[in-house]
């Protein structure tokens, strides 16, 4: 059974992310940074989260993944800033995980905003997909 | 054996099989036993059995862990408690590991006689692929089991967002594409003719384009509801890619076949409407926000319409975006990140500027709001009767005295008998007389209980009263009446509390309690029916409590909803102002967005309302047409009051009630006249009687008062408020 943690596009959790988190930008920097937000919860009933490496212990994070580390030709981990708050976003630092507590608990009421702010990567003109927004392991109980 | 416990840890064990038994033991027995097993790779095979034999009480905590990283692994674990007595027993089985895993789990609670209660959980946590197999028996022969067991198998997983950079030139190429996705498969190749996008505030965004004859037998319902994405890709001259950006996401509505040429047509929508349509009100009204009323809006089941309802009530307007995404807009135009048109991007004579007709603007909405709901009204009066002369007087000389029977006649008029005492006359003896001499007096039980020698009498009655509270309330913008006049919009709305008929119905008045014994002088009694005022009543004067709704929530959701909605159209009607410009298509264009035209004949600034994009794949033409709506009139100094329900209106009674009054017409020795206004007890001297002299009917009158009809009749009571609105200020300047 697949963990019904996922990312929604609303807070209500009623829109599943489906697909990618497309953010276009002027490659020369003039459309400036792109916030964006999504919602990490559950819609089950009475489920409880923890990371799986060390359960109410550990931290669930999200972090930044790159699957394509080649600076200055592709957007990279740290031209994104996370944050569980828009205005928490200008003290963030870019790449770094944001931790989303140590048990999260299914509900729309208890979902966790995840607001990222995308910079301009420094690259070619194009369309990449090699960075993701990624939650360490979860287990559900 | 009273207590055991050991642990056994083995690490990076080939195979591990152990098993403990704890077996024939009498009395109290807790044992923890905890196996663990943790590999860092390799192959792992570990069959652990654990027994527990006794008799008596018995607490058995299992644990059984499997941990490893990497490897095949097998496990079989079981583990059997047998008592006679009560028994409790946990056990835990958690296997973690990463690869391929099988897992036979084996609990056993068998027992003889007692109550027993036994907990299993089971934590299979894997990456790869798992089979676990659970299997729980409890056998009791008698007494009472309960056995909680929850099993749960879940693949501990993360959680994965990937991000899409699409990084553009901040010129647009020179050559275009559009790149139409069609249930995932690219469709471009296909595409011919006409492809156009239309996105409005409020609205679905909708979408058309066609496709080149498919090969085969094709079954245009087929399309319906699947996934549509296109997209605006321009090059340079080289043929490198400049720019990518999504134009509309959607689905197929209607895909239309012709025959005739075999192309075929695909009209879409953003699916706006059956978004709405798939929630539940609550989750309509989290995403939306607003106000609602049924005494407003009425009732609907339908979501759509309930959606329409809630932004009817905002000055905003929620939409997708070109991704598919919702957003909640506000109708001001924002600060920064405009869109920017001027003499060298509109297209030449493509600037337009329609102004609001003066017959579709409305600045004055009078609301009549009406609340009827029943005020529960519970009136208590009292009044007494005694016999004017002492007892030792009355043997001297006797009169008639009222009865039980005529007392209650004569109140059984509609009104509850709250509490009633009737004074009796003194048992059998010897008693003075007036004269000073001993009189021997005599009188039976039954006599005694019928005869009254004073009466004390509290009455009560509720009835429901029609109570209207009429709230006038006049929503209005100043600065455009000061520049069009009053052109006013007239609603009313009115709620209705639910009346509880059954608060008037009066109990059986032959229904009196009585409380003490005949051989006291004083009999109290009360109705069976009586019941104490409201808890929340409030008093008014001596004899009356009121009781009005208390929980007038829903009535200022009402009033709340009413306000905003006329607040909403006052202002809607005010933004109808139009600036219409075409420029070359213009892909980051949204309803979303500001953007700003400034001509020599035109300088404005306002949210885009409505985006149409038209690109001809035939003609390469790509053009965007861009409406932006504007708030006229401009008007400084205006006044913007909250949203608020008016103070309610003064509803407290005004009247003056007495209580009863009970007198004493004694005929046989008079010539006064009867009367039928006398009130309390009429009757006559039984000796020594005069003549000639008036000789009165023997009975009791109790005259109550009537309901004022202050307090009986509906009453209406009226209070107005007024809420300014003050039309925002976008720049529209047209210069002649």
């Amino acid at each position: 059974m697949a963990t019904t943690l996922k990312f929604y596009t609303d807070s209500g959790l009623t829109n599943e992310l489906v697909g990618n988190v497309i953010i276009p930008q002027n490659q020369d920097g003039s459309t400036g940074d792109v916030d964006g937000v999504l919602y990490l919860g559950s819609v089950a009933s009475n489920k409880t989260f923890q990371a799986d490496s060390d359960p109410g212990v550990d931290q669930i994070a999200v972090s930044i993944a790159d699957s394509n580390v080649a600076v200055g030709v592709s957007p990279e981990a740290s031209d994104i800033k996370l944050a569980t708050s828009n205005g928490g976003l200008a003290a963030a630092v870019a790449g770094d995980p944001l931790n989303v507590g140590l048990t999260l608990t299914s509900g729309a009421g208890n979902k966790v905003e995840v607001h990222f702010r995308q910079i301009t990567p420094t690259a070619p003109i194009g369309t990449y997909t090699e960075l993701s927004l990624n939650t360490n392991t979860v287990r559900e109980t | 054996m009273a207590n055991f416990g050991k642990d056994f840890t083995l690490e990076t064990q080939a195979a591990f099989g152990s098993d403990f038994t704890i077996g024939n033991v009498t009395g109290i027995v807790s044992a923890t036993i905890e196996n663990r097993l943790e590999a860092a790779v390799g192959i792992v095979s570990a069959a652990i059995e654990n027994k527990i034999f006794a008799t008596g009480t018995v607490n058995a905590l299992i644990e059984n862990r499997l941990t490893y990283r990497t490897g095949i692994a097998s496990a079989l674990i079981q583990n059997s408690v047998y008592q006679i007595g009560g028994a409790s027993a946990a056990i835990e089985n958690e296997i973690y590991r990463a690869g391929i895993a099988s897992a036979v789990i084996q609990n056993v609670l068998g027992y003889r006689t007692g109550v027993a209660s036994m907990a299993f959980r089971h934590h299979v946590f894997s990456v790869g692929v798992a089979s676990a197999v659970f299997q729980n028996n409890v056998t009791a022969r008698t007494g009472i089991a309960s056995a909680v067991i929850q099993n749960n198998v879940f693949e501990a997983t993360a959680v994965s967002a990937t991000i899409e950079n699409r990084l553009n030139a901040a010129t647009l190429g020179k050559v275009w594409k559009a790149v139409i996705m069609l249930n995932g498969v690219d469709m471009s190749l296909r595409q011919t003719g006409l492809i156009e996008i239309e996105m409005e505030e409020g609205a679905a965004s909708i979408a058309n384009f066609q496709l080149l004859p498919f090969s085969g037998v094709i079954d245009p319902y087929d399309w319906i509801g699947v996934l549509v994405t296109m997209d605006y890709v321009t090059y340079d001259s080289a043929g490198a890619v400049q720019s990518n950006h999504r134009l509309f996401t959607g689905v197929v509505d209607e895909p239309i076949y012709n025959p005739t040429t075999r192309f075929t047509t695909f009209e879409c929508t953003d699916n706006l409407q059956e978004y709405f349509e798939q929630k539940e009100f609550a989750q309509i009204e989290a995403i939306l926000g607003g106000y609602h009323s049924d005494v407003v809006f009425g009732e609907t089941e339908d979501r759509w319409e309930y959606a329409q309802q809630r932004m009817a009530t905002q000055q905003a307007s929620f939409d997708f975006d070109v991704y598919g995404v919702g957003r909640l807009t506000d109708w001001q135009p924002k600060g920064g990140g405009s869109l920017n048109f001027n003499a060298s991007n509109i297209i030449h004579q493509s600037l337009g500027l329609k102004l609001i007709s003066r017959r579709d603007v409305v600045n004055t909405v009078n609301i009549t709001v009406a609340y009827r709901y029943g005020r529960k009204w519970q009136r208590e009066i009292g009044g007494g009767w005694h016999y004017p002369r002492p007892f030792y007087q009355y043997l001297s000389d006797q009169t008639t005295l009222p009865n039980r029977d005529m007392i209650l006649g004569a109140l059984d008029s509609g009104w509850d008998i709250k509490s009633i005492f009737f004074t009796k006359l003194p048992p059998s003896g010897q008693y003075t007389n007036s004269e000073g001499s001993q009189t021997n007096w005599s009188i039976s039980d039954e006599l005694r209980d019928y005869l009254v020698f004073g009466v004390g009498i509290t009455l009560v009655k509720k009835w429901l009263q029609d109570i209207t509270e009429e709230y006038q309330i006049q929503v209005k913008s100043d600065a455009s009446i000061a520049k069009h006049g009053v052109i006013k919009a007239d609603e009313s709305y009115a709620l209705d509390e639910e009346v509880d008929e059954e608060f008037e119905q009066v109990s059986e008045t032959t229904g009196i309690l009585s409380t003490s014994s005949t051989d006291s002088s004083i009999e109290t009694g009360r109705s069976i029916g009586y019941t104490e005022p409201e808890v929340g009543g409030v008093a008014v004067g001596d004899y009356d409590t009121i009781v009005d709704p208390t929980d007038r929530a829903e009535f200022d959701n009402a009033v709340q909803t009413a306000i905003a909605e006329a607040r909403t159209h006052i202002l809607k009607t005010h933004r109808a102002n139009t600036v219409v410009i075409q420029d070359l298509l213009v892909p980051t264009a949204d309803t979303a967005k500001t953007a700003s035209v400034s001509t020599s004949e035109v300088t404005a600034k306002g949210k885009i309302k409505r985006v149409s994009h038209r690109l001809d794949t035939g003609t390469a033409e790509a053009i965007s047409t861009i409406e932006l709506s504007l708030y006229q009139p401009d008007a400084g100094a205006q006044t913007d009051d909250a949203i608020a329900v008016p103070a309610q209106a003064n509803t407290t009674p005004s009247i003056d009630t007495t209580g009863l009054s009970l007198g004493t017409h004694i005929g046989g020795r008079t010539t006064k006249k009867y009367s039928e206004d006398w009130v309390g007890y009429i009757g006559n001297w039984t000796s020594a009687r005069t003549f000639p002299s008036e000789w009165y009917p023997n009975e009791f009158r109790v005259d109550i008062p009537a309901i004022e009809e202050d307090a009986r009749d509906a009453q209406e009571f009226t209070a107005s408020s007024i809420i300014n609105t003050a039309i925002p200020q976008d720049t529209l300047t047209i210069n002649a």
